[in-house]
């Protein structure tokens, strides 16, 4: 019995001993104060790795295309429909609203001044520029959007944006800028922001047919759709605005977004929406490196 | 506008009709505010619209179970809208090249 | 409105053969589509177009609603470089369109 109550009382002690110790561990020590760096995100270059990885991807797919040829469209992939449109490109149903465009663009305002006092360089030249991320109005500013804005500046009514005047405006713009080359940045996090949100866009199903951009024009691209092949994602705003034989006249990038998203039956959203201008963004900077070739006409 | 018409419409229905109707003037308020709510996501689908107008068409000519049966097409349309919403919010990525 | 419509032309001849080419600004509406009241919208299409070369009648067509909107002519004929060619044209409404073209 004694040696038993002395055996407990040594095991308590000890125990008691080790706690003390251990708190004796749990002293705090000051550690040295290290300045943790910054975490700036490189938006510009996640930006730039996607664009690596969607040409990748095409000119895996498509290998007899030369990368800056995907400006092309569904001509630049498939041999027959592409004999068909040179022949069409050799008098294009277009040209009639470059000209109207040039009108348009050179007949003053109510208030005497032209859309030329609106954009840089006389408005000439300057259909590569498009859309740019606006850092002061933080949102994305799309060519035809600048149009508008300029006529509301200019005390005139905004015009509407898929077909007509403004198309053919957009036109004459674009048809100045041939050739020029695409290379919209991304400048900030807010910028990003606007292109996720274009990115998810052209990834998320949407319609009663459940359908994402992404699906048509990037996994089944080349394949056909009905009696249409499919174009590839990569080139799509280059030749903006297009004349599509379908539509018998002259249309606006939006006028095609509403359209496709009409054929999944997906309600449209508004002309010139966040969403469409942010979805433009993201379209366009997939296409950096790619040249100016509109006015185009598709079938 | 559209909206407004839309919802002044059921508004109206609600309260120009007898007591009897009460399961289907529910069903196409139900199907209604499902459908704004998927508009609101912006997903709503082309279709659905058309079919509200449709059944209320159905109820004020005294169909009732052509209205019912209107309305839940809707309602389901909406519903599918709003589930594809949420599916894309988070499934996105997924599709996104690698 | 203009009483005028535009015709954009071109010609290229080569080994003494002209291969011309137009295009037609006109809406040829067939007087079937109706506008967003509900209302026909007026038949409004071309009815004829003549090409003349020195003196000689070298195309001609009688256009109907079957044709659509901004119609696009191709043809050919004997003619050299330098040369002129005049197309004259008329719709349905009186409305008249002319171009005179020199070939390439």
């Amino acid at each position: 019995m004694k040696t038993l109550n002395t055996l407990l009382i040594i095991t308590l002690t000890l125990l008691m001993i080790t706690a003390c110790s251990d708190n004796g561990s749990n002293q705090k020590i000051e550690e040295p104060q290290v300045a943790t760096p910054e975490q700036t995100v490189d938006y510009q270059l996640e930006v730039d790795l996607d664009v690596k990885k969607f040409r990748s991807y095409y000119s895996d797919k498509f290998k007899n295309v030369a990368i800056e040829d995907f400006k092309d469209g569904v001509y630049a992939i498939d041999e027959a429909s592409r004999e068909q449109w040179l022949e069409i490109e050799e008098f294009p149903p277009y040209e009639l609203s470059i000209d109207e465009g040039l009108e348009f663009f050179e007949t003053p305002f109510a208030n005497g001044k032209t859309y030329s006092s609106c954009f840089e360089n006389g408005g000439q030249a300057v259909r590569q520029n498009y859309p740019y991320f606006d850092t002061e109005t933080n949102q994305v500013i799309t060519l035809e959007l600048a149009i508008n804005q300029c006529r509301e500046k200019n005390g005139e009514q905004p015009l509407s944006y898929g077909i007509g005047e403004l198309a053919a405006v957009s036109a004459y713009m674009a048809n100045s800028s041939r050739d020029k080359i695409f290379d919209v940045k991304v400048p900030n996090e807010e910028a990003y922001a606007a292109y996720i949100d274009g990115k998810q866009f052209f990834y998320s199903k949407r319609g009663q047919l459940n359908f994402s951009c992404a699906d048509c024009h990037l996994k089944i691209s080349g394949s056909h759709l009905r009696a249409d092949i499919l174009s590839p994602a990569i080139g799509h705003p280059t030749g903006m605005p297009v004349y599509r034989s379908n539509w018998g006249e002259l249309g606006t990038i939006g006028h095609r977004y509403r359209e496709c998203n009409k054929n999944v039956r997906a309600n449209p959203l508004p002309y010139q929406s966040e969403t469409y201008r942010n979805l433009e963004y993201f379209q366009t900077i997939m296409s950096n490196g790619l040249a100016v070739n509109g006015p185009s006409s598709r079938k | 506008m559209r909206t407004l018409t839309y919802s002044v419409m059921i508004l109206v229905l609600v309260f120009s009709f007898s007591s009897h109707l009460k399961a289907e003037k529910s069903l196409i308020n139900s199907a209604e505010t499902a459908r704004l709510e998927a508009k609101k996501l912006g997903f709503e689908w082309s279709t659905t619209s058309a079919l509200i107008k449709q059944a209320i068409e159905a109820l004020e000519a005294g169909d009732k179970d052509k209205a019912s049966l209107l309305a839940q097409k809707a309602l389901k349309e909406a519903q599918n809208a709003i589930k594809q919403a949420k599916y894309a919010e988070e499934n996105w990525q997924d599709a996104a090249l690698k | 409105m203009s009483d005028t419509f535009k015709i954009k032309v071109r010609a290229k001849s080569k080994k003494g053969v002209v291969k011309a080419k137009l295009l037609v600004k006109h809406p040829m509406e067939s007087g079937m589509r109706k506008d967003t009241e509900g209302n026909l919208i007026p038949i409004h299409h071309l009815k004829e177009l003549t090409v003349k070369y020195k003196d000689e009648t070298v195309f001609y067509g009688e256009f109907g609603t079957g044709v659509s909107k901004d119609p696009f002519v191709a043809f050919s004929f004997k003619g050299e470089p330098g040369d002129s060619f005049v197309v004259d044209a008329i719709d349905n409404q009186g409305k008249t369109g002319k171009a005179e073209v020199v070939i390439k």
